[in-house]
């Protein structure tokens, strides 16, 4: 037996060879040429001792050869770690740590890092994307391989484990999200019903690929024969020239790109967008003005999705079909069940919320991941009763259509990334002049939120701004930065002494107190 | 290479490399993508350590700050101007 996802990505090279399977940065691949690429990469990983079920790290970039890895590794039943590039040394070894990483391909610099920081204990092999580096091999050695699919002695039969997405959590320790292969050929299933995708669309994926998104929208296109069109970096300008060149016609967008892109389709020398028939929008929820704006531009179907790594895509809604739930965040997909959970304190049995009585939003799926990998205790934690409690806070209607009302986790959703503040807070409290910090969301028109970061220096001690600012820099990944730093005599707390994160916002405006 | 150009290039081409035969005067890196909003926060605090220097606004928000060539000049001239 072997890997469906393989399998259909194969059937769909046989049957449509010369058809476009992927374009990146100015280059396209047929399927032909793609099938011809996984192969090698499959028999690139062989040659190195790979085994079933290894876990591979790379610090990910979007480019076609991302892509074939994730096809070469579902084919020999191996999993894929993506990594965020930017994260300082310290976050890459725990990430290491937490997904029991086996081997590495990455590119020159990343290893120079990490030797200057006394190195990472690899098991396994090394692979250089770029140049050559001592102790890795060079990407190049692929050239040299077979571009037949190789056989395999063994089964994979998609409980394989093919995608740890890294998250952080309430203790700094990463939780890697385990994406089977059956999670995620059944979240390509449930998108294909839902959007009606076919093998005529072309699907763009504008965000990085260790996130899950992306990584879904490259995927996706794949074993059911559509083209995927994969943007290399965001920026609204390379967007929109991509778009107008590659004419995709359905994509799952995040909403803080969607309100950039609003801005630049508003400029008189804007290009006209035709090409959709379908846009998404995900990770938070969008405006009202930017919603109705886009849909008037874009003259195209409109949803909005509400969901999390853990269980996919939750809900939907068409805003052009249910005209009168346009605040609404959709009704649950097929496979999805959603509870509203009543805070545990203020009930003894009956938890689940009135209609229109806002909790915690709690959702059962059948596109669950595996879990936390190695860490089941995190994930039983988060479950009740068989529903995964998402942090999100919500409420149902009459007509069962979920209402998104705010977050219960405190999490900071910057761009379309979450930052664990708790995770900022460890490393910022490590300098010895603070006393104590708590970072938080500030609202940003451009990102939708930035973090900021308030400190409260020790007694007869001064807190250096621009140190701080170099610390955070060396130590914080680019999507940790604090965008604002405000010095404050105290931090909000309630009357137990536990901190108020979600009140410090508030705090600093009625104190009139300044960024520093 | 001099020691401000590596440094330039090694952030910003962290993630991905440059593309051959681009004029480093004129290329907009930020335009295209190379370095995003939140990256710039943690480029100018590690340019400012690294060469014992301070970015006025006005620096931070030029053209010339965003192409290779030009943040060079900025940083070489303040280090003479030190």
């Amino acid at each position: 037996m072997r890997s469906v996802l393989a399998d259909l990505f194969y059937r769909n090279a046989e049957s449509f060879p010369d058809k476009e399977a992927i374009w990146c940065d100015g280059k396209t691949v047929t399927y032909k040429e793609m099938a011809a690429l996984v192969s090698r990469y499959s028999n690139l990983l062989i040659s190195l001792g790979v085994k079933y079920c290894d876990h591979i790290a790379i610090p990910m970039n979007n480019s076609i050869e991302s892509v074939a890895l994730f096809f070469a590794a579902a084919d020999l039943g191996v999993c894929v770690v993506p990594l965020n590039p930017s994260l300082p040394f310290e976050a890459i070894k725990s990430a290491m740590d937490a997904g029991d990483i086996k081997h590495v391909i990455a590119r020159r610099a990343f290893f120079a890092e990490c030797e200057k920081n006394g190195g990472l204990y690899i098991d396994g092999f090394s692979i250089c994307l770029d140049q050559e580096y001592p102790g890795t091999v060079s990407f190049d050695t692929i050239n040299s391989m077979s571009s037949e699919r190789p056989e395999i002695s063994y089964d994979v039969d998609g409980s394989e484990s093919l995608i740890l997405t890294m998250t952080s959590g309430s203790t700094g320790t990463p939780k890697p999200i385990d994406i089977s292969q059956q999670n995620k050929y059944d979240r390509s299933v449930a998108h294909v019903r839902v959007y009606n995708i076919t093998k005529d669309d072309r699907i763009l994926a504008a965000t990085p690929l260790y996130h899950s998104l992306a990584e879904r929208l490259v995927i996706l296109p794949l074993i059911i024969g559509a083209t995927s069109v994969l943007l290399p970096r965001f920026t609204p300008a390379i967007w929109l020239k991509c778009v107008e060149e590659q004419k995709p016609t359905f994509t799952i967008a995040v909403s803080a790109q969607l309100a950039q892109i609003l801005e630049t389709l508003k400029k008189p020398d804007a290009p006209k967008i035709t090409s959709f028939r379908c846009i998404v929008s995900s990770s938070a929820l969008l405006e009202s003005a930017v919603k109705y704006e886009l849909i008037d531009l874009l003259q195209c179907e409109f949803h909005e999705m509400y969901g999390a790594s853990e269980v996919s895509t939750v809900t939907d809604i068409c805003f052009q079909t249910a005209k009168n739930k346009q605040n609404s965040v959709g009704l649950p997909f097929d496979e999805a069940q959603i509870r509203i959970l009543r805070d545990e304190s203020e009930s003894d049995f009956d938890t689940d919320c009135a209609v229109g009585e806002v909790g915690e939003i709690a959702v059962k799926s059948k596109l669950q991941c595996k879990g936390y990998y190695r860490q089941e205790t995190m994930m039983q934690a988060a479950m009740f009763e068989g529903y995964f409690r998402t942090g999100d806070l919500g409420y149902l209607d009459e007509d069962g259509y979920l209402y998104f009302a705010g977050r219960k986790k405190e999490i900071i959703i910057t761009g379309a990334i979450n930052v664990y503040p708790h995770d900022i807070d460890v490393v910022i409290g490590r300098i010895p002049e603070i006393e104590e910090c708590a970072a938080f969301s500030y609202p940003d028109d451009r990102l939708g939120e930035v973090v900021a970061l308030a400190v409260v220096a020790k007694e007869d001690e001064e807190i250096n701004i621009r140190s701080l600012k170099t610390y955070c820099a060396r130590n914080l990944a680019d999507f940790q930065q604090p965008h604002k730093i405000f010095v404050l005599d105290k931090l909000p707390k309630n009357t137990m002494g536990k901190l108020q994160r979600m009140a410090i916002l508030d705090y600093i405006r009625e104190s009139g107190i300044e960024e520093s | 290479m001099d020691e401000i150009r590596t440094k330039i290039l090694e952030f910003v081409e962290r993630e991905y490399k440059l593309p051959d035969g681009i004029d480093l005067d004129t290329y907009d890196f930020v335009e295209n993508g190379y370095v995003d909003s939140m990256g710039l926060v943690q480029f100018v605090a590690i340019l400012e350590d690294d060469f014992d220097i301070e970015f006025t606004k006005d620096e931070l928000l030029s053209d010339e700050f965003k192409t290779v060539g030009g943040l060079e000049k900025i940083i070489r001239e303040k280090i003479q101007n030190k």
